[in-house]
């Protein structure tokens, strides 16, 4: 005769939180994101107090109408995002495709506007070797970049699933991912405001 | 009706000591590691890339023997960092079957990072070794190599936790013993990590090697995260201890402790 152990809890993991589209253990990896770009900022902070003068001078030389211009656009990407989520919530694909479409489209015009930035800082002969101001620049805003690539490829995911689940729905785990791609493109917003206000507001 | 014995084979046999041993290097490594980094080898901050040569050569001779002290620390924490690594690819080998391709990934970098946690304390007490017996570039060369290795071969580190991070997010829940979260917070560890790359570009600032960003922000991330990892991991081996004495000492390592299936198979048989 056989019995059956009770499954310890480590076994268990987390699946219980799989019946449902909350993924409350994604939460772990954006405040593990967070308290990375919270030195960033940290860093950011001391070392303007060391060179003010420096700062304010090269901050000053910064676009602060694109600055202004990719805030708006990754609001609008949020918005855009947070709407898919509550219809995906419901099950349903319908009007997901165009949401997914406006959030892209705002991703890649964040993009450009940061690649006719860096070009236009860089023909000026303001690369990340000119000075500190310059090297937190091009390397802070060169991360989030990437995390807008990511965010990008979370996107074409979502809209794959998308098209998979036109006549079935989408299942209990796409309206998980859903969710955690909603949450991560408000991670990106909110790390671009930080950085707009430190960067750009700088001077 | 008597009950079936079964004699435990080593398909289900399960020894706690040897994984408390090697989930527990974790917390040992962190200990040497940071005990050479930190108080013996004075890496706080460690000379930079901007700092002249001779200058350099005039620190090593000044902290000679600490720092060579401190070299000891890290190379032998670089070194049982193996039996770490092999404590938690094994415990994520159990949540895939027959075609474990994560738990080969994470033991392939596992590998790699070994050699590099190894290999970093090498050119820096080869940089001491020399001080001042060769040409002050010569040791200033050194010193940069061993920062190099240490920071900007982060790669196969990023790739062996990525290994990890997939293999508890994307196999069945079923047949996870780590949390998802564990999961995710080593997915962003990885991110954090990335900065160490920049150390090619810059000789001074938060990303040169000594920078606050280059070299301090992962590095208290990674050894926060095998600190973590470790105390998971002593507790999902207690769990199994506790679950494997419950049943007279034979293993289950799976939650479908069913009647009919072989001891071949690790599931939970009765012994009497």
């Amino acid at each position: 005769m056989t019995t059956q152990a009770p499954a310890s809890a480590a076994l268990r993991g987390s699946a219980d939180s799989r019946s449902t589209s909350l993924d409350s253990s994604f939460w772990a990896f954006l405040l593990t994101e967070m308290s990375g770009f919270a030195l960033l900022y940290g860093v950011f902070v001391f070392e303007r107090r060391r060179h003010e003068a420096g700062f304010v001078e090269a901050a000053s030389r910064l676009d602060l109408g694109l600055g202004v211009a990719n805030t708006v656009i990754l609001l609008l990407a949020s918005l855009a995002m947070a709407l898919a989520v509550q219809r995906a919530q419901r099950g349903g694909v319908r009007g997901l495709r165009p949401l997914l479409l406006v959030t892209a489209a705002c991703g890649v015009a964040f993009l450009g506007n940061k690649v006719v930035e860096w070009s236009a800082l860089l023909r000026d002969g303001s690369g990340p070797q000119v000075d500190l101001f310059h090297q937190l620049y091009f390397t802070y805003t060169g991360l989030h970049a990437v995390h807008v690539l990511i965010a990008l490829a979370v996107v074409a995911y979502l809209w794959r699933a998308c098209t998979v689940a036109v006549f079935g729905g989408l299942s209990v785990r796409q309206r998980r991912i859903f969710v955690n791609g909603g949450l991560y493109w408000h991670l990106v917003d909110l790390l671009w405001i930080g950085l707009f206000a430190t960067l750009y507001c700088a001077g | 009706m008597g009950s079936a014995s079964v004699v435990a084979g080593p398909e289900t046999r399960f020894t706690p000591r040897t994984h408390q041993f090697c989930a527990g290097a974790g917390i040992a490594l962190a200990v040497v590691y940071l005990l050479g980094f930190i108080v013996f080898a004075r890496f706080y901050p460690p000379p930079g890339p901007d700092m002249p040569p001779e200058e350099l050569v005039a620190w090593l001779l000044r902290y000679d023997d600490s720092l060579r002290f401190g070299y000891i620390l890290m190379i032998c924490g670089g070194a049982i960092f193996g039996f770490w690594g092999a404590s938690i690819a094994v415990w994520t080998r159990k949540s895939e079957a027959s075609l474990p391709v994560m738990y080969v990934s994470q033991v392939v970098a596992l590998g790699a990072a070994v050699a590099i946690f190894v290999a970093v304390p090498v050119f820096w007490a080869e940089a001491s070794f020399r001080a001042g017996q060769v040409a002050p570039e010569t040791t200033q060369m050194l010193w940069d190599l061993g920062w190099f290795m240490f920071l900007f071969a982060v790669p196969p580190f990023i790739t062996w936790a990525v290994s990890l991070a997939l293999s508890i997010l994307w196999n069945p829940a079923d047949q996870q013993v780590y949390p998802r979260w564990l999961g995710w917070v080593t997915l962003g560890e990885t991110v954090c990590w990335t900065p160490a790359l920049l150390v090619v570009y810059f000789y001074d600032g938060p990303f040169a090697y000594n920078g606050a960003v280059a070299l301090y922000l992962p590095f208290t991330l990674f050894f926060g995260w095998v600190l973590v990892v470790s105390g998971v991991t002593l507790r999902v081996i207690r769990d199994h201890e506790r679950t494997a004495c419950v049943h007279g000492g034979v293993y289950a390592p799976h939650r479908e402790l069913l009647d009919d299936r072989s001891p071949g198979d690790g599931v939970l048989q009765e012994v009497r």
